[in-house]
């Protein structure tokens, strides 16, 4: 009799603790909501990627303040505009890290920066400095990852990826041909898969160990 | 180009990264559609990049999602933007949910279940109890019969055969009694049936003098057990009215047998 009893409060408790922890939604629900323009899909949306996408904006927008005013935007936007998401062309996320980058560098076009006049020591210490201002420990790995593994390979992934330079842009920036910014980036993404690859943090721990 | 060195041009890196003209997306989203390695080259790309992009996530401040919500509700009541009937949001989410509501189905499903069974239990525990008092009472039956026999077997018991009056010539009635433990056995043979308001009782003949025995119970089939006697030179059967009587009906004698 209590073995049942058991099992039962068990299950029961079991499916609470499911209750009380969310679980991120899956880009197809939040999305079908969007599409049937219900607000719980922005509530979900938000659960699953506001955090990511504020660490995006302030990427561009140094003061937290402003990018989450942006990080509103964003989601305002989005809200507005989701008819013209198209999942064939990517994810939900890629979409989202569209409109924040593109919101981000209005923000800042608004209050009067002018991005272009950077050089690429510069670039390069700046993304230094701004990951030792973050507190997330998250971003100890990015910072080490930008360091130790090539500086300007992460340099260029952050100034088109983050800040939202156009090709040219960047190759004037980085003092590159502009025929070499397509390879460098596809080299740069390689190193980040094997970084993010369970196998690569081993190899990267054992490159790192090897290297200093 | 072939496939191989597209994937391996960059070109999709930048279309992810929204880092490419107008015209070489379309170029690229066509591809896309064709090749499926080019498809999933752009997943993988994704992957790596929202991997990157997680990786400096900041938490914004927690009044923020109310903000952004209360914003988009103000706007939506405005009436900025059309809205599609609420009806099929309850389509939609009729469909969506049934993976959600699953485990609280399967939760429901094993209680009844355990319910069920608890249920049963008890039924087979009730069951079980009055399995074992039936038991007990034929094992009681069955140690009370042996010592019948037992008593009928024994050589210092004692035949007597009551035989049958002017009331009833073709009675019979067999007494057994013990001489060493006293116990009086009763079977009748035959005797008629009485009427409903009256009763057979047996009398012990001590001394002269009627003593009760007991009341008879009309069954062919037992052999009863009566009352106990030191000695006895008769016995007798007497009609009586239900319950017995303290002294013998003397014309209702329906069958006598001495010792």
């Amino acid at each position: 009799m209590s073995t049942f009893f058991v099992t039962f409060v068990l299950i029961i408790l079991i499916q609470l603790t499911y209750t009380v922890i969310p679980t991120p939604s899956s880009d197809e629900y939040i999305i079908d909501l969007l599409r049937h323009r219900d607000t719980k899909g922005v509530s979900l949306m938000y659960n699953k990627y506001a955090a990511a996408l504020l660490g995006v904006i302030m990427r561009v927008v140094q003061s937290k303040e402003i990018a989450e005013e942006v990080l509103q935007d964003v989601f305002a936007k989005a809200w507005r505009n989701f008819e013209s998401y198209d999942g064939s062309k990517g994810k939900l996320f890629t979409w989202l890290i569209n409109i924040s980058r593109n919101a981000a560098i209005d923000a800042t076009r608004a209050k009067g920066f002018n991005r272009q006049n950077q050089t690429i020591e510069n670039v390069v210490n700046n993304i230094d400095a701004q990951y030792q201002t973050v507190t997330n420990p998250d971003t100890m790995d990015v910072r080490m990852l930008a360091q130790k593994l090539s500086p300007e390979h992460y340099a260029l992934v952050d100034l088109i990826y983050f800040q939202g330079f156009t090709q040219a842009e960047a190759a004037e920036t980085m003092q590159i041909p502009l025929g070499t910014v397509k390879t460098r980036i596809r080299t740069s993404i390689n190193l980040l898969r094997t970084f993010f690859s369970t196998v690569g943090v081993v190899f990267y721990v054992f490159l790192s160990n090897f290297l200093s | 180009m072939t496939i191989t060195d597209f994937i391996a041009s960059g070109y999709i890196e930048l279309y992810v990264m929204n880092a490419l003209p107008e015209e070489e997306c379309i170029h690229l989203e066509r591809m896309a559609a064709s090749y499926p390695e080019v498809r999933a080259e752009i997943e993988k790309v994704e992957a790596t990049l929202h991997a990157l992009a997680q990786k400096q996530a900041v938490t914004p401040h927690p009044a923020l999602k109310d903000e952004i919500l209360e914003r988009i509700e103000k706007s939506e009541n405005t009436g900025n933007f059309s809205h599609e009937p609420a009806q099929s949001i309850a389509v939609v989410n009729q469909t969506l949910h049934f993976a959600q509501i699953l485990p609280y189905v399967l939760a429901l499903l094993l209680g009844t279940l355990a319910f069920y069974f608890y249920n049963n239990k008890n039924k087979i525990q009730t069951e079980q109890i009055a399995c074992a008092t039936s038991d007990k009472t034929k094992q009681e039956e069955i140690a009370r019969l042996s010592h019948t026999i037992d008593i009928l077997r024994d050589r210092s018991t004692k035949f007597v055969e009551l035989k049958g009056l002017k009331l009833s010539p073709q009675a019979k009635v067999m007494v057994y009694w013990n001489k060493t433990t006293k116990e009086t056995y009763l079977n009748i043979a035959d005797l008629p049936q009485p009427a409903s308001d009256k009763q057979y009782q047996l009398w012990a003949i001590v001394n002269q003098k009627p003593v009760d025995a007991g009341i008879l119970d009309f069954d062919f089939q037992k052999v009863q057990h009566m009352k106990d006697f030191d000695s006895a030179e008769a016995f007798a059967i007497t009609l009586e009215p239900k319950g017995g009587s303290v002294a013998p009906t003397l014309d209702k004698m329906y069958a006598l047998g001495a010792l």
